[in-house]
């Protein structure tokens, strides 16, 4: 820490090195440094704090370890299938969670799914830390606010508590390897009588942040879930959404994609709910 | 004449001849090739889609240390590549007309200072007004590409369609059977409709690469990566001005090459630069110059009007459609001569009118790619035929099988068809998908927002550049070697569609062998005869021939000096494992070993037991109405899709392809299916994902992150069914089967997108967004 | 954590290589496929995409699990236990998967075949009897361009049944 307390704006962090080596090798890396974390120790796969109730990701472990963790798969079933669904089992196998947050690729699934999931990014420096939520995390393209001298040490996940539940979905150009042309997140709550007591609701890969859909979410807070239309999500996500440019695809379909997601998001989440309530 | 009591070699699953080497890693590709003291290439390339060099100096690039060679078109003698015209330079003299176009190259001691070497190069460029597609392109006032076309040389196959007139439309093909405005005219049923398809990049796993070298003697060697070393071997000598015998070219195993590995430009380049620097010279294209520096499949625009009776008989088809070709004429006419002539499909249609059109623009340039034309025409025929069947309601199969060729049948180029010369297998490939797949597995059905629907879609293709060029020619050599197996030399190429492996079982079954007694030689245009390559679907088929020919020669003499031998009479032998021995059993102690036999040839006869075959399928030209008999062997193809669409967001996943094909005679069954299942595929991609999407001629995405192409998680289910109907011009009957699979894969599955959502999207590739912005409009209907 | 002062440096590294222990002195920059490749002059390890981890003809393994060599810093190879395809076959006796490569017509040109029987390998190392699906998706970051992957699959679900148990 003390090195990046000094060089940090002129370096650049290795874990996985899924996003750091091809820039290197194409001489798109600016800065003079590359700080190879690999030895910082910590736990290689994902850990389960009962007492705080939390699920935490340290910044070396692998997407892999995230697929394959009985913890994970227990807790959180969303992101172990966002998991296997992530790139190739060759990136899985290296990449880690934490470089991906900090890659901040916009064509991405982990930053809407963890900023539904209210995650909290634990980052140090040699003076201290701070915790950054996953919402707010991401800035721009390959913008976070991970300041020069600072590194993303862990993700701490809230666990859900019984009555809550997860859903992601996303659309591709194909079943393998590929980035997401949009994607979405919902953590759902219901009360004991079934209405939705709390919502959080994003849509990542449109542009490059993962944006909160507080419209969905109030429309969705206080009825029951099978209340509205998906008609009526869809077209409250098209209001809000913001249109950013991509090669790929148009801003339109994006849009008119991200509402359908957001419905289906949220679908999933509630049967997940449900199902959790309902008990084994 | 063989195989007597012994079973047959031929239908045989054989692995390919190259399994072991690939599967342990030992397989060797000219990527992986290196020599002492050997220098790396790098290409400057053109960053204008027009543009004049005004100004190009090379001099600090020269001064760099470490760079051994840099070459211009001045180190060129004035001298044009092309296939259908010789307008294309090596390296651009005055003018760039496509992004990506080489101006430059460098040799230097390692890729690093290659590059930097490139950077060092000055060119001044004055942009020049350009067109990106074929209506602007052709409108009045365009800029002229070619502003002084007439000077350069023409394919003579093309010239009765060359537009002289200034313009940027080269050349325009016609093919006229009967009065398709009469038919249309009076025809109960007309239907119209207008179709797009996309440029799209071959993705050869191993890219270009040549590795070129001064022999002591003088000569020069080439090992580059092609399936066409021939014609590599013609082009780099007169671009070089080169005697043709001081050029050796061998190839090692080659990954891929779909057509695009046929026009020169790196291996000319490494070979100028090896001659300039005196020293060996490597180059490998990066995968963005797979994207920018190659050929890509040709984008069409086609019109298409079909006009059918009532009970479902096709009367007339009035077909239009515009190649865009890029700025040079690889293959761009010859390939819309080729879709010109596939264009009417298998059914016999009295009245009919193709015009096809090869437009120049400042697009990456046009190639040769498996299909060759055939599919993106096949895409507008098959969907109409599909608007028809449906409107009719009739089953899609039936109204194909009503119009199916069958013996006596006449082809839009007024060619009769018998099946005395022809196997004509297109009612039976019907057949044949219908009992694996009958009328009643076409169920549509949803399921919430998924939508399943089944489409089918037929092409006809054929083995050989028949109506291209005066003679196709194969020649091979087959000789008995000393212990009693068998060498062939062949000019064809495995590039991984496994053609080689299966000349070894014609060998072996003429012969009366083993396929293990015989050995395929390395490919060495010294030592090989002359072949066209990989392409055209035509190895099987004519190379197979020549192949035939020189091992029955073979067999014929073994049997002649036996009998002399034996004094027994050469029709009273066979050959059996390994063997010359008596027919008769009670003779059979009357036998000689092929290793003694060899032996026995050379040392006693004094004679050498070696054959030569040659065959050359004869060049049919059309006429200037399309008139003529441009195909001999006929490849059938009658595919069935099966899709599930989810309507919401517009994306389409494959559940199953089933591709029935009339190969003649399948020589070796796996390696047919590898190459029905690998085209299915590349046809999928094509339907769905594939697109070189350029804006103002600079490529979007030239990179495997951007330009996806199907992995083993899209893979459907794929049903191969072979259909054999022996083509009597084809070796043991057989004839070729590696484009045809690609031909209507794309129309099949969209026809099942139809099915299964009542939209048909008639522009490729069928992309989420497209399919959704469909089904939003008919939802607002 | 190691800070590396500049680019460029060299440094030694020692691994297992194909079951032998090697130790090389690589500039710190290098990527493991470099060094695999080009040093080693190992040529099964291959490249199809410019080094941006979509094609996988580089996959190595590394301690036993399918990774992208081209995405990887040679020194993080350190302390492993590194294979290529060259370590399948016991002498001149083929691993059952190169074996069913074979005989189901699993490659055609064979640029992709080193990588995909590695991917292959890392799959029923880890999962002795995958369903076809899990195959699909266990290879989904092989590109291929010739077979369409049906018989490539069709050939591991054949090793895996004929594997000892």
């Amino acid at each position: 820490m003390d090195f990046l307390a000094e060089r940090g704006s002129d370096s650049s962090i290795l874990a996985g090195g899924m996003s750091i080596v091809p820039a290197l090798k194409r001489g798109l890396l600016t800065r003079r440094f590359i700080v190879n974390i690999k030895g910082i120790g910590g736990s290689s796969a994902p850990v389960l704090d009962a007492t705080n109730a939390q699920l935490t990701i340290g910044a070396l472990v692998r997407h892999r370890e995230i697929e394959t963790s009985p913890v994970i798969a227990e807790h959180l079933p969303a992101l172990r299938a966002l998991e296997e669904r992530l790139a190739s089992i060759q990136i899985r196998n290296h990449g880690t969670l934490a470089g991906n947050l900090c890659a901040a690729e916009s064509w991405s699934d982990p930053p809407c799914l963890l900023a539904a999931l209210d995650a909290s990014l634990l980052v140090v420096t040699a003076r201290g830390e701070r915790r950054v939520s996953a919402a707010d995390w991401i800035l721009g393209e390959g913008e976070t606010r991970r300041q020069p001298d600072e590194m993303l040490l862990r993700i701490d996940i809230p666990l859900p508590a019984a009555n809550v539940g997860i859903g992601h979905a996303r659309v591709a150009a194909r079943q393998g390897l590929a980035r997401p042309l949009a994607c979405a997140a919902a953590r759902m709550t219901l009360s004991e009588s079934g209405r939705v007591t709390a919502a959080r609701v994003f849509v990542g890969a449109v542009g490059p942040r993962p944006q909160r859909m507080t419209e969905v979410e109030a429309m969705l807070v206080g009825h029951r879930p099978d209340g509205g239309s998906s008609a009526d999500i869809e077209q409250a996500v098209s209001r809000v959404i913001e249109h950013h440019p991509d090669e790929r695809c148009s801003a339109r379909y994006k849009a008119q994609v991200a509402g359908v997601l957001v419905s289906r998001a949220v679908a999933d989440a509630v049967a997940h709910a449900k199902r959790r309530i309902a008990g084994p | 004449m063989s195989g007597e009591e012994r079973p047959s070699v031929l239908g045989r699953h054989l692995p390919k001849l190259n399994s072991v080497p690939a599967v342990t890693g030992r397989n060797e590709y000219t990527v992986d090739l290196s020599l002492p003291g050997m220098l790396y290439a790098r290409i400057l390339r053109s960053p204008h889609a027009h543009a004049r060099i005004v100004r190009l100096d090379v001099g600090r690039a020269r001064a760099l240390p470490g760079v051994a060679a840099v070459v211009t078109s001045e180190d060129v003698r004035p001298s044009y590549l092309g296939g259908s015209v010789r307008h294309r330079p090596l390296l651009a003299t005055k003018v760039v007309r496509c992004i990506g176009e080489p101006i430059a190259a460098v040799a230097a001691v390692d890729e690093t200072t290659a590059a930097k070497a490139i950077g060092l190069i000055e060119v001044d460029y004055e942009p020049l007004p350009a067109v990106f597609d074929v209506n602007a392109a052709t409108a009045p006032g365009a800029p002229l590409i070619h502003p002084d076309k007439s000077v350069y040389a023409r394919l003579p196959a093309l010239d009765q369609w060359f537009v002289p007139e200034p313009g940027n439309l080269s050349h325009r093909i016609r093919i006229v059977r009967g009065d398709v405005e009469a038919a249309l005219a009076h025809a109960a049923k007309v239907y119209k409709s207008s179709f797009a398809t996309q440029a799209v990049s071959q993705v050869c796993p191993e890219a270009h690469a040549a590795l070129a070298k001064i022999e002591p003697s003088g000569r020069l060697v080439l090992w580059c990566s092609t399936g066409k070393p021939f014609r590599i071997h013609s082009q780099v000598c007169s671009l070089l001005g080169i005697d043709s015998s001081r050029l050796r070219i061998e190839v090692p195993d080659v990954g891929c090459d779909f057509g695009v590995k046929g026009e020169v430009s790196l291996e000319a380049i490494v070979t100028l630069l090896a001659q300039k620097a005196r020293r060996p010279v490597k180059g490998v294209f990066s995968r963005e110059e797979e994207f920018i520096g190659v050929g890509l499949r040709i984008a069409t625009e086609i019109d298409a009007t079909l006009g059918v009776s009532s009970d479902g008989r096709i009367l007339g088809l009035d077909m239009t459609f515009r190649n865009d070709i890029g700025p040079y004429d690889g293959y761009g006419s010859m390939i819309t001569v080729w879709a010109a002539v596939c264009a009417a499909g298998p059914y016999d249609i009295a009245d009919v009118r193709v015009v096809g059109e090869s437009i120049h623009t400042n697009n990456l340039r046009g190639a040769s790619f498996r299909g060759f034309g055939n599919p993106q025409v096949s895409f507008a025929r098959e969907g109409l035929l599909d608007i028809a069947a449906k409107d009719l309601g009739m089953h899609p199969v039936e109204l194909r099988r009503r119009n199916g060729w069958k013996d006596g049948s006449v082809t839009a180029t007024s060619q009769k068809l018998s099946t005395e010369r022809h196997g004509l297998g297109f009612i039976e490939t019907l057949d044949r998908l219908g009992d694996r797949f009958p009328p009643t597995a076409d169920q549509r059905s949803d399921t919430g927002p998924l939508r399943r629907g089944v489409g089918y879609a037929c092409g006809v293709h054929g083995s050989g550049y028949g109506c291209l060029i005066d003679a196709d020619t194969a020649g091979a050599i087959v000789k008995l070697t000393p212990d009693g197996t068998f060498l062939l030399f062949s000019g064809a190429m495995d590039v991984g569609q496994g053609t080689t492996t299966s000349l070894v079982q014609i060998v072996a079954e003429a012969i009366g062998v083993e396929p293990a007694q015989v050995i395929l030689s390395s490919q060495d245009t010294d030592a090989v005869p002359f072949d066209g390559g990989a392409s055209a679907s035509r190895q099987l088929y004519i190379s197979g021939n020549a192949v035939l020919r020189a091992a029955h020669a073979l067999r014929k003499r073994i049997l002649e000096m036996a009998a002399d031998l034996l004094e027994i009479g050469a029709d009273n032998l066979i050959i059996r494992d390994g063997v010359v021995r008596a027919a008769d059993p009670a003779l059979s102690n009357r036998s000689i070993a092929l290793p003694q036999l060899a032996f026995h040839a050379i040392n006693v006869r004094g004679e050498q037991p070696i054959a030569f075959g040659t065959y050359s399928l004869q060049g049919a030209l059309l006429n200037r109405e399309g008139k003529g008999n441009p195909i001999e062997a006929f490849l059938f193809a009658s595919q069935r899709a099966e899709v599930e669409v989810d309507i919401e967001t517009g994306t389409v996943r494959v559940l199953s392809l089933a591709a029935a094909h009339d190969v003649g005679r399948a020589i070796n069954p796996l390696v047919i299916e590898g190459q029905i299942e690998g085209s299915l595929i590349q046809g999928m991609g094509y339907a769905l994902l594939e697109e070189v999407r350029q804006r103002e001629g600079r490529p979007i995405g030239p990179d495997l992150g951007q330009y996806l192409v199907p992995m083993s998680a899209d893979t459907p289910e794929l049903i191969p069914i072979i259909v054999e109907t022996h083509e009597p011009s084809g070796p043991f009957g057989a004839k070729g089967v590696g484009e045809a699979g690609l031909v209507p894969t794309a129309a099949a599955i969209a026809n099942a997108i139809e099915s299964a959502t009542g939209v048909r999207v008639t522009r490729l590739p069928i992309t989420p967004e497209r399919l959704l912005e469909a089904l939003k409009k008919q939802q607002a209907r | 954590m190691t800070a590396s002062p500049e680019i460029g440096a060299t440094r030694e590294v020692a691994f297992s290589l194909n079951g032998t222990d090697v130790r090389v002195a690589i500039d710190v920059t290098q990527t493991a496929f470099d060094l695999l490749r080009h040093d080693f002059r190992l040529t099964s390890v291959r490249s199809a995409c410019d080094g941006i981890g979509m094609c996988g003809a580089c996959t190595i393994l590394v301690d036993g699990r399918a990774s992208p060599s081209c995405l990887m810093l040679a020194i993080d190879l350190a302390g492993a236990r590194v294979e290529t395809v060259d370590a399948l076959a016991e002498g001149e006796r083929l691993h059952p998967l190169q074996q069913a490569f074979v005989a189901k017509g699993a490659l055609q040109c064979g640029y992709c075949t080193a990588g995909m029987l590695l991917a292959a390998k890392a799959l029923l190392d880890d999962t002795p009897r995958p369903t076809r699906e899990q195959i699909a998706r266990a290879l989904t970051g092989n590109l291929c361009r010739c077979t369409g992957y049906a018989k490539i699959i069709d050939a591991v679900e054949t090793a895996a049944r004929e594997a000892k148990s």
